[in-house]
């Protein structure tokens, strides 16, 4: 929605003033809560970790077993582990997993869980044993290095083999602990509370903005029901695998209200869409992390930074002269979704150019069936042609949209592709920062300025959406915290504290309202006109292909050509 | 009113129509896909470690975390 309010009043009338101000309310009690307090002995063990692995990697050619063991205990050096964080996170949490009985997602009781838990409990003890017997193993193959003073290659090869599968049994041991660590709950009074919080929270600026809170106040409960909703399709098995996540339903649920018995008058208050989307932004500006792009050296950032820009630009190009797309919100918004990293991209851009929700509606779906055609067919490819799994994982981690998909992918061929196509899609991740503001401002200063007309600084001020500072200062102050407390004790505080406790959840419930709100607002019809001539999907196919073909290029020259010492050490 | 009462019938039953897809959908057509090959060694691991292949950002992913972590680790020492 365009603001026509100008002046000093924009700052307490305007969705984007308010998405900043909500926005950041959140941030600031997040940052309160876990910076004030940090795990127990976080700098020393931190710092006991980091000496245990300069002195292994000092004394072997490759990574030993402490060197892992170490890294392991690092890796669980977390805020969100501290008592505070995890009622934070009971109070925030979606609805759990489930299989053939939806209640289960909401309540599950003593008796359930005590049954469920024997057999995990059974099959977590056996998992154990054998890690252990492996563990002997790697052990016994390292010391028989050792003995040779690391001389010996032919021992080495074996005791780095005898460690990988240690290490694999290592993490299907952790998945049988999960599951032997299953407890009862009732999520629903949590739910109830949430919905109460969100709606208060969101009717301060309904209020402020001149719109009717009580309207709002008494719609929300609907729009807050169906997001459950589609939070509950989402956390099913069978579509969790799929990649089918809470985006796509809401919109369907959304979609197949308005489209059949219609979206009740009552109900529209509460769907604001811009309103929900533009704070979720401005919390998801906070999961930008610039310092994260570093994290593998100049080839992530050749195969995510440099390959990624180059296809969305390209895409966006032959979207406008070639298949000549009506419309350039559509095209952006699409190429943007197709080479940056699926629904994430795709709702930051459209909000950034001020995109039509059946646009962005579009793009979700195209993303949707792309990427559970892509996380199945990538990976047998990869196996099929014997592709070394450090290429696999970065030719993964730079196309397989969904940024979920990419870890299923990348974990089901080995850990080395895991944490090559992760780290890749996670630097993706950071340029969606980039790529909105450069959006927003292009379309506020040329795409939306009249033919031949000059546009003042201050008619683009007027027009650039200002959600946009919100999130781009969110990504500021934290990249910047971030560094400021170095990247072990930031990984413990910041990113696995702030976000992954506290601002994520906000995100994920801000982005489900606005895909509800989507749905209950779209027209079948008008989201078939946007499909005319199938161009967007040509769009998308092509752009893909292009995408395929160099990331894949680009891969293999950064970490077999360029810098393979990089990839020696992954 | 006879119009109206039909035409607000006919709304209901598309809703519940599209209420059945859903269901057969989640419920018969997708599990007897994954019953394909390939897809089922694929879906067989996210379901085995409880991955959610369909999270939209890094930070929804523990997977992503660790990763990170692991690499740097490894390139650092």
């Amino acid at each position: 929605m365009m603001s026509d309010i100008r002046g000093i009043s924009s700052l307490w009338k305007t969705e984007d003033y308010w998405a900043i101000w909500l926005g950041f309310t959140l941030i600031a009690a997040g940052l309160f809560i876990y910076l004030l307090f940090p795990p127990d002995q976080m700098e020393m063990k931190l710092k006991w970790a980091n000496s245990v692995m300069q002195t292994e990697s000092e004394s072997a050619p490759f990574k030993t077993i402490a060197w892992h063991q170490a890294n392991d205990a690092k890796k669980s050096i977390k805020a969100t582990s501290e008592p505070l964080p995890k009622a934070i996170a009971n109070w925030m949490s979606q609805p759990h997993g489930w299989k053939n009985n939806p209640l289960d997602a909401f309540v599950f009781s003593n008796e359930q869980a005590e049954s469920k838990k024997t057999s995990a409990v059974e099959k977590y003890e056996s998992v154990k044993l054998e890690t252990e017997s492996l563990l002997t193993t790697a052990q016994r193959a390292q010391d028989a290095a050792a003995n040779e003073n690391f001389e010996n290659d032919t021992l080495n090869d074996e005791a780095v083999a005898a460690i990988e599968v240690w290490r694999a049994a290592i993490n299907a041991e952790s998945s049988a602990k999960k599951k032997a660590s299953i407890s009862a709950y009732n999520q629903i009074p949590y739910l109830i509370g949430l919905c109460v919080f969100f709606a208060f929270f969101f009717a301060v600026g309904v209020y402020f903005m001149g719109k009717s809170a009580p309207g709002f106040l008494k719609a929300f409960p609907v729009i807050f029901t169906l997001a459950v909703l589609a939070y509950l399709f989402s956390s099913q098995e069978t579509m969790k695998a799929y990649g089918i996540g809470y985006a796509a339903w809401a919109i369907l649920f959304g979609l197949l209200i308005s489209n059949t018995i219609g979206t009740p008058k009552w109900v529209m208050p509460a769907v604001q869409t811009e309103y929900y989307i533009k704070t979720g932004l401005v919390m998801l500006g906070a999961e930008i992390l610039f310092g994260k792009i570093l994290a593998i050296g100049l080839p992530g950032i050749f195969v995510a930074w440099v390959v990624t820009p180059i296809v969305l630009v390209t895409t966006y190009l032959f979207g406008q002269y070639v298949l000549k797309i009506p419309s350039k919100t559509l095209n952006i918004t699409i190429s943007a979704d197709m080479s940056v990293c699926g629904v994430s991209a795709a709702i930051a851009t459209a909000a950034a150019c001020k995109a039509k929700k059946e646009e962005l509606t579009l793009a979700v779906g195209l993303s949707l069936v792309f990427t559970s055609i892509m996380m199945i067919v990538l990976p047998w490819v990869i196996k099929a042609v014997a592709m070394p799994h450090v290429l696999g994982g970065a030719w993964m981690g730079g196309t397989i949209d969904a940024t979920g998909a990419v870890a299923a992918a990348g974990a089901f061929l080995s850990d080395k592709a895991l944490y090559v196509a992760a780290t890749i899609k996670m630097i993706q991740n950071v340029l969606i920062g980039v790529i909105a503001f450069c959006v927003a401002v292009y379309w506020s200063a040329k795409v939306d300025r009249e033919a031949g007309a000059n546009i003042s600084l201050m008619e683009i001020w007027r027009r650039f959406p200002k959600f946009v500072l919100g999130f781009i200062a969110a990504s500021i102050i934290f990249s910047g915290i971030y560094q400021w407390l170095g990247e072990d004790a930031g990984y413990a505080l910041i990113d696995n504290g702030v976000i992954r406790g506290f601002t994520k959840y906000f995100r994920g419930w801000f982005f489900c309202l606005a895909f509800v709100s989507i749905g209950l607002a779209t027209n079948f019809r008008e989201l078939k006109s946007h499909f005319a001539g199938g161009k967007p999907l040509i769009l998308y196919v092509c752009g893909q292909t292009f995408n395929l073909i160099l990331t894949l290029l680009m891969a293999y020259i950064m970490f077999y050509l360029v810098f393979p010492d990089i990839t020696a050490k992954i | 009113m006879n119009s109206d009462r039909r035409r607000i019938i006919k709304n209901w039953a598309k809703l519940l129509l599209g209420c059945v897809s859903i269901y057969l959908f989640v419920f018969i057509l997708a599990p007897a896909m994954q019953g394909l090959p390939y897809i089922e060694d694929v879906h067989n691991y996210v379901n085995e470690h409880d991955i959610d292949a369909a999270a939209l950002f890094y930070t929804e992913i523990d997977e992503f975390g660790d990763a990170d972590v692991s690499v740097r680790n490894a390139m650092k020492y």
